[in-house]
């Protein structure tokens, strides 16, 4: 008991004084919470929606609208810096560079675009239902165009790599009239097919059509040749020869009609996908101003 | 203990408070100011980048074309003089010299640019803006000064006191056709090396040229080669024929068997067929060496006509949209 008295005497003047210190941290801390919350007030910006939002909103709107005109130049450079390459045969590296270099820089241009329609989604004007479902469309529209260039981007690719390389030699390097013409055309039209099938990866209905349709081709001249290197006897070499021949008569026939038809259906599809992006781009623009005349309308009444 | 002690105490403590919250006021009054301050000098160095800097990278990429038209003019006409290379280089010096201060300019106005955007953490959209532009325009920039640099080598592709490539086309220099090939074989050494080199040049237009270039050399000397061995492939047919006619004529003389006539007659049909064959092959390679060299002088004249006129065309597009959405992401942020 005496040991308890005494811990009692000892305790009580430190007990007081930390009651003190607690007293004096709580109001350093309010203090400085107060402090800062303060500097926050004074430079976050008014969480009402203001004027300004809608004049952000639509600098962006015409951000994202103007980046969409640098698909085209881009995509052009890349598929003819990509073909040349593969054409002159270039070699490896120099293919890889223009992959890592030109087709990368499209590859960015397309983040930077998605980037840029997630802050616009950010915006506190979208609190407006009407706006909001204008910037949905518009979202939704301009995506479409992000995502058809990036398809072009990988079709561009896979096109170039099989129809312009390994393809490319068969009806224009091969001598008809040489002797070992049938074996040299089924060579090089396997490694064509070969090519083709590869390039199918990733592309899209209207490439997968194209490849489908210039391998039916191949395939078909090289089982006529195919034939011709079979025949037993001369004779029968020579008509099969004969045929075969006259098959590649129609062959540029046959890729004209898989090139219209490859042309006319993307042609149609961006034309579709641009037209909806303009009128969702307009859409949005009506929007945006009719929301900055009732921002000025109010605030013209407030004066 | 009496009241003293805790009155002695307690001062210190409420002066430290004061002092404390005192403090803690100064303190956020400073970095509210210190904040509006730098929030203003943000939006003023914003208003400067759209206003001033970004005009002056667009007036310093205008300075870029002219002066490269009059450094290729300058270079041009004294080669034409005609001159060496060192010489119509020296008295194109000036042009040169004009040029690269122009792309100097452009490249500092280019730096000014990048380092004016002020921090990207704030206005990611700006940052993102200015270095898709700094990417465009540093392009411009490189495929202009490899125009510059490189066009010396281009233009002296086809000079006798150049690459030499001009060697390439025989023509009636040649008896045969395999003089014809060993006088091709010839040129294309120093055109080939010279091609070579301007495979290295920044700008991209001249180095497809020398891409295709190379590949038709090698074509034109695989087709010489072929020309030249079926014109051989003749010469030894016609002294062969007349060995065939003769035997032909031996065996029908004394009467040989029918045996031996018919082997005879399938030489002589085996020896038909490596004619014919010779002959497709010799059509075929003729054919394409004749074309390569006709299409060669077209070939050349497109680097310009039809390439670099595309390569600027790009850049004249895509820098002024880059530029647009710079200004507009800028005017975004200073939005109030």
């Amino acid at each position: 008991m005496g040991d308890k008295s005494l811990e009692e005497t000892i305790s009580a003047p430190p007990r007081a004084r930390s009651r003190r210190t607690v007293i004096i941290v709580v109001a350093l801390v309010a203090a400085l919470v107060a402090a800062g919350l303060g500097t926050w007030f004074a430079l976050s910006r008014p969480a009402e929606p203001g004027r300004a939002d809608v004049v952000r909103l639509d600098k962006h709107r015409m951000i994202v609208d103007n980046s969409m005109n640098l698909y085209d130049p881009l995509v052009e450079q890349f598929s003819g810096r990509y073909s040349n390459a593969i054409s002159e045969k270039a070699g490896q590296p120099e293919e890889e560079k223009v992959l890592s270099q030109d087709r990368e820089r499209i590859v960015r241009e397309s983040q930077a675009n998605r980037d840029r329609l997630e802050h616009m989604a950010e915006s506190p004007i979208l609190k407006d239902q009407a706006v909001a479902e204008s910037f949905n469309r518009f979202k939704d529209q301009y995506s479409a165009v992000i995502a058809y260039n990036d398809q072009l981007l990988i079709n561009t690719t896979n096109i170039y790599r099989s129809v312009g390389g390994p393809c490319a030699a068969l009806h224009s390097s091969l001598n008809v009239a040489s002797e070992t013409y049938a074996q040299d055309y089924v060579k090089s039209a396997d490694e064509c097919l070969a090519a083709l099938a590869t390039a199918k990866d990733g592309a899209d209905a209207e490439t997968t059509t194209l490849l489908t349709e210039v391998e039916a081709v191949i395939r078909g001249q090289r089982d006529k040749q195919q034939e011709v290197l079979n025949s037993k006897d001369t004779f029968e070499r020579l008509s099969k020869s004969m045929l075969a021949g006259l098959a590649l008569l129609d062959i540029n026939d046959a890729f004209a009609k898989a090139q219209t038809t490859y042309e006319t259906a993307t042609k149609d599809k961006y034309s579709k996908i641009i037209e909806s992006a303009n009128s969702a781009n307009s859409d949005f623009e009506g929007v945006l101003k009719k929301s900055l005349e009732q921002f000025d309308a109010a605030s013209g009444e407030g004066k | 203990m009496t009241m003293e002690p805790v009155r002695s105490k307690r001062r210190p403590v409420l002066i430290a408070l004061a002092i404390a919250v005192v403090l803690a006021v100064v303190a956020s009054v400073v970095v509210i100011a210190l904040t509006n301050f730098a929030g203003q000098q943000r939006r003023e160095s914003l208003t400067l980048l759209k206003d001033e800097r970004l005009n002056a990278l667009v007036e310093a990429r205008d300075k870029i074309q002219p002066a490269a038209n009059a450094y290729l003019a300058a270079y041009k006409k004294a080669r034409n003089v005609p001159a060496t290379r060192e010489e119509a280089e020296k008295n194109s010096a000036k042009e040169r010299d004009d040029f690269q201060q122009a792309i100097n300019s452009a490249r500092s106005a280019l730096s000014a640019v990048q380092t004016g955007n002020g921090s990207s953490e704030e206005a990611e959209g700006i940052g993102v803006a200015a270095a898709q532009l700094g990417d465009s325009y540093q392009a411009y920039l490189d495929s202009m000064e490899g125009l510059v640099e490189s066009y010396a080598q281009f233009e002296g592709l086809f000079r006798e006191d150049g690459a030499g490539c001009n060697g390439l086309f025989v023509g009636s220099k040649a008896a045969n056709l395999r003089e014809r090939q060993t006088l091709l074989g010839q040129a294309a050494v120093p055109c080939r090396e010279a091609v070579n080199q301007l495979k290295q040049s920044k700008n991209i237009s001249y180095v497809e040229f020398a891409r295709t270039l190379d590949n038709e050399i090698a074509q034109l000397e695989s087709h010489a080669e072929t020309t030249a061995k079926s014109e051989e492939n003749y010469n030894e047919f016609v002294r062969l024929k007349d060995e065939y006619v003769k035997k032909a004529d031996d065996a029908t003389a004394r009467n040989a068997s029918e045996e031996e006539l018919l082997k005879i007659a399938d030489e002589v049909k085996a020896f038909n067929t490596r004619i014919k064959n010779n002959r497709s092959e010799f059509d075929f390679a003729a054919k394409r060496y004749l074309n390569g060299v006709k299409e060669m002088p077209t070939l050349v004249e497109e680097v310009f006509s039809k390439n670099v006129a595309a390569q600027i065309k790009h850049h004249d597009t895509v820098i002024p949209l880059r530029v647009q959405v710079l200004k507009d992401a800028i005017d975004a942020e200073l939005a109030a």
